[in-house]
């Protein structure tokens, strides 16, 4: 689609070059402030099927999905889903999975701040629920729900994407092999420190986590995880996920 | 499997809560170092990065001819990632 | 509303961009204030934080490529609300964007854009302004565009619009010599009337810049040291209007900071040149 092709000539006023080359200039801009946007957001992407590629991927992407922001670090999020039915990059069965890593790591990056979990209000809760007689301290405390930072994002892909991307940061060695064999991956997005972090998770701790993602109270997303996991332990997780600024807030409310 | 549960949680809890008693102690450390040993793989060198400020008001003097004649070969470096084209996608 | 700023030092200052900006706090350079971008801060983590660190040893400016104050669409609310938190967090000394459209039916061209400069279309952004400087609590200061076409339909020049907009807004300019002399090159805009047309007392902020000669027009690159044309209309500008805070903008083939800092000081020389005239 192009904003300028029914440009009459009667519209314009003349200058001392055709207006096509006018055009030219704004249809050119336009299409790099885009391509650049895309460029940024998805640097690994750029390295993995290179620069021609990538650019004729983006003017393709485009086409099909303009911009619907005056931000363009908002531009791009459905390149992962669009790479799914780009017929050129079909032979790279990852890429939309490596794309959709990306685009959590951007998000990440540019999330709005959120003041971390009060870890000393959660420290007193135990005492509120006793005083509050409520009942055996364990059983209320099974409800506590946890809200994720806006930073964070949960992904899991049947391609070690997480190597890929890993294998193209700054300072990673040029020479590396990566074995799509190497199998699925799990990892949690979030920020640490200004910088896009990707933590792997396992099988069990990505189950667990998606459920509290979901919503699910403390008590049911272990419960759940357990079904599937009897020897999953959240013991050490949840106090690094809680450490890591993976959430903001914690609410305890019996919605049973 | 209840009672698993009961046990794990509370015993979780503990951890979570120890937590908050020693970030009382310590309301100055903001962020103990777990991130090593968390495995966490930092993007680097973002925060100053070009390609993460995409706004600008200047245009642009290399012209785009859209030329149309499609690379069809990704050549990057996917050369170094095997077994992408044998694979079907298992989801 | 809040007065226009009076805490903005009377000197040259630079476009910071991401590259620069560690070796920029680490030396501190003697210069008067910086502006940014302001779309690449909305949202938090590393480039609030850095951005909030160079606020506490400079005024910041906020410049934005984004809004699209004269496009038919309605003002997109959430931009909107991010530039108005953005101004919270930095507290800066001006907050600008350009005189331009970039969205249509929903689809967002992120480029600045022209229009026909029409009585309709004063009406029409006169009451964006407004909107956008209510959201804001505070004026907005409006830049002039560098264009590669001009519409046959436009009752008044670019600066009689500007002019007119100011005196019913009560908006700031920004007066962009580099983008004039783009249009004076392509569009035979006569640049001295230009100056002429606005009204002194509204005028902010100068913005100075370098360009790239293309086939048969000349492209507003930001990627070059300020040519000669552009010092020129710089005199005649502060002889004019007088003196105002200074910017250099350097966007593309970004050079070392002492290099963008020696620009600064040229135009700085300027102004202080103008200023003892004044005396």
């Amino acid at each position: 689609m192009s904003p300028f092709a029914d440009t009459p000539d009667d519209f314009v006023r003349p200058t001392r070059y055709p207006l096509s080359e006018a055009l030219d200039i704004y249809r050119n801009n336009w299409r790099h402030n885009l391509r650049q946007a895309l460029a940024g957001a998805y640097p690994v992407l750029v390295q993995v099927v290179g620069e021609a590629f990538f650019r004729q991927l983006a003017t393709r992407f485009m086409d099909e999905h303009p911009s619907a922001s005056g931000n363009l670090h908002d531009y791009g999020d459905a390149l992962p889903a669009f790479l799914q039915g780009f017929a050129p990059a079909q032979p790279l069965s990852y890429l939309p999975d490596l794309a959709a890593l990306e685009w959590a790591c951007h998000r990440a990056y540019f999330a709005p701040d959120e003041p971390p979990l009060d870890l000393q209000a959660l420290a007193r809760l135990p005492e509120q629920v006793a005083e509050g007689g409520a009942g055996v301290v364990e059983d209320t405390l099974e409800h506590l729900r946890f809200e994720f930072h806006p930073a964070c994002t949960l992904l899991a892909s049947p391609w070690p994407v997480d190597a890929i991307w890993r294998a193209h940061q700054p300072g990673a060695p040029e020479d590396f092999r990566i074995d799509l064999k190497d199998g699925p991956c799990r990892v949690l997005v979030n920020r640490s420190e200004g910088e896009a972090t990707v933590s792997a998770l396992a099988e069990d701790e990505f189950r667990w986590l998606r459920e509290i993602h979901a919503g699910a109270t403390l008590g049911d997303a272990t419960a759940r995880t357990l079904e599937h996991h009897p020897d999953f332990n959240p013991g050490i997780l949840l106090p690094r996920l809680a450490l890591g600024g993976t959430w903001t807030r914690f609410t305890l409310e019996n919605r049973s | 499997m209840q009672q698993q549960k009961r046990k794990l949680i509370t015993a979780t809890l503990g951890s979570l809560l120890v937590l908050g008693l020693a970030a009382s102690a310590h309301a100055a450390d903001k962020k103990p170092e777990m991130e090593k040993c968390f495995g966490i793989a930092k993007a680097g060198h973002n925060d100053c990065s070009s390609n993460k400020s995409a706004h600008s008001c200047a245009g642009q003097a290399t012209k785009d001819r859209d030329a149309m004649d499609f690379v069809a070969v990704p050549k990057g470096t996917c050369d170094k990632i095997a077994g992408g084209t044998e694979m079907k996608k298992a989801m | 509303m809040k007065a226009l700023p009076a805490i903005w030092p009377l000197n040259a200052g630079i476009g910071l961009r991401a590259p620069h900006t560690r070796e920029f706090l680490a030396r501190r350079p003697k210069v008067g204030w910086v502006e940014v971008h302001s779309e690449n801060f909305f949202g938090g983590g590393a480039p609030l934080a850095t951005l909030l660190q160079v606020r506490e040893h400079y005024p910041v400016s906020l410049h934005g490529v984004g809004m699209g104050l004269a496009s038919a669409d309605a003002l997109d609310p959430g931009h909107l609300n991010a530039l108005r938190r953005l101004c919270d967090a930095v507290e800066p000394a001006a907050v600008s964007e350009h005189l331009c459209w970039n969205r249509s039916h929903g689809v967002v061209f992120n480029d600045l854009l022209p229009f026909p400069y029409t009585r309709a279309a004063l009406d029409h952004v006169a009451a964006r302004v407004q909107q956008a400087q209510e959201a804001l609590g505070r004026p907005l200061l409006l830049e002039n565009l560098s264009s590669y076409l001009a519409f046959k339909r436009s009752e008044m020049t670019e600066g009689e619009f500007l002019a007119a907009l100011a005196r019913r807004t009560g908006c700031g300019l920004l007066v962009d010599l580099q983008n004039l002399h783009v249009n004076a090159v392509n569009l035979g805009t006569d640049v001295r009337a230009h100056l002429d047309a606005l009204p002194a007392e509204r005028v902010m902020e100068y913005h100075l810049a370098g360009a790239s000669p293309q086939e048969g027009c000349l492209v507003d690159t930001h990627d070059a040291p300020v040519d000669e044309a552009t010092w020129a209309l710089y005199e005649a500008a502060l002889e004019r209007i007088g003196p105002r805070p200074t910017l250099i903008e350097w966007d593309q083939g970004l050079p070392h900071l002492p290099v963008l800092l020696a620009e600064a000081r040229k135009a700085q020389h300027r102004l202080e040149a103008c200023h003892v005239a004044l005396c």
